[in-house]
């Protein structure tokens, strides 16, 4: 898949390099700002709440 | 003893082992560089071996992909947290500002909230940093909690009688209670408001299950509807560490009460600040 990949850039060595370098970044950025959000408020880890079962609570 | 067997195997089985490994290698050179020599563009080859390489890329991407997520949940939402309550502080203390002075000798429990947004600041001297000037939102759910800690809504307001219920982040998004198991009976917690300073005292911890919501009640350990008669305090995190299966939760009292004509309390006095 890789080597498929990296046969299909154009240019020498070097600049498939860089194109790697930039697409990384760009697959990183879209990782950290659009989908991890996402996935988190789906799963939510870390959810802190205690839930209004008894007592109080939150409404929501 | 089976692992015993293994450990004392003979030098000579050893290079056996060796040997091996390094025919396999040859072979391998071999192949890719037979692939090379034929002009093939890509990584030809038989169908079989080609379909194992891909699945196995696609198992390094996505293991490397997990990695990254654990990265942005430890690291990146601290940032994120950091820059949010920043402002959220600002933006309440200029809000104070705008409010008009306080010059009254008593503090006055009753401040305006709405949902979502906030009405205090949080001191847990002990935790340093991390749970310093942390604003307190009014509202636990989880999008607010990256701005600081949350407030159950209908648990009492700082010095009110009833309980004040706080829930603050554990790990990621600054984690103001990372350190929750850190703290002692008799430390203290304040929390500022427009009206003043509210002195708790911690007085005992306990670990429950995230279903306990009784701890959210106005007197904490007494039968549901008992009268409150002080003014507590309820603030508890996720525990353990890393999970979300149980609650740190640490309970205190109101021992004082500081008017903004007083200034700041002496519990708030530490370099830096």
């Amino acid at each position: 898949m890789y080597a498929w990949l990296w046969h299909r850039l154009p240019g020498s060595t070097s600049i498939r390099v860089i194109l790697v370098v930039c697409a990384v970044l760009i697959v990183v950025a879209l990782l950290f700002l659009l989908v991890f959000p996402w996935v988190e408020s789906i799963i939510e880890f870390d959810n802190t709440q205690v839930p209004q079962a008894v007592g109080l609570g939150d409404q929501q | 003893m089976g692992s015993t067997t293994r450990l004392t195997i003979s030098p000579y089985r050893r290079n056996d082992w060796r040997s091996v490994m390094l025919i396999s290698a040859a072979n391998l050179e071999a192949t890719s560089a037979g692939v090379g020599m034929s002009g093939s563009k890509s990584d030809s080859g038989k169908p079989l071996r080609r379909a194992v390489r891909t699945v196995g890329e696609i198992l390094i991407t996505a293991g490397v992909v997990l990695l990254l997520f654990v990265g942005w949940q430890l690291w990146w939402t601290d940032i994120l947290a950091g820059r949010a309550q920043a402002q959220t502080r600002d933006q309440l203390e200029q809000q104070w500002q705008s409010d008009g002075p306080i010059d009254t000798d008593t503090v006055d429990t009753d401040i305006k909230t709405e949902y979502g947004e906030p009405f205090g600041l949080l001191y847990v001297p002990r935790l340093g940093d991390r749970a310093w000037k942390v604003p307190i939102i009014q509202g636990t759910e989880h999008s607010l909690l990256a701005n600081g800690v949350g407030h159950h809504v209908n648990s009492a307001l700082p010095g009110q009688l009833g309980n004040f219920a706080i829930a603050g982040h554990r790990t990621t998004y600054g984690a103001p209670f990372a350190d929750i198991d850190a703290l002692k009976p008799g430390d203290e917690v304040v929390v500022e408001t427009r009206k003043g300073w509210f002195i708790y005292e911690l007085d005992r911890d306990k670990i429950i299950s995230a279903t306990d919501g009784w701890v959210l009640d106005p007197v904490p350990g007494r039968p549901a509807g008992s009268q409150p008669r002080q003014a507590l305090l309820t603030m508890y995190a996720c525990h353990p560490k890393y999970s979300a299966a149980e609650r740190y939760v640490w309970f205190g009292e109101l021992r004082d009460e500081i008017p903004r004509s007083s200034g700041k309390p002496v519990q708030l006095n530490r370099a830096g600040n």
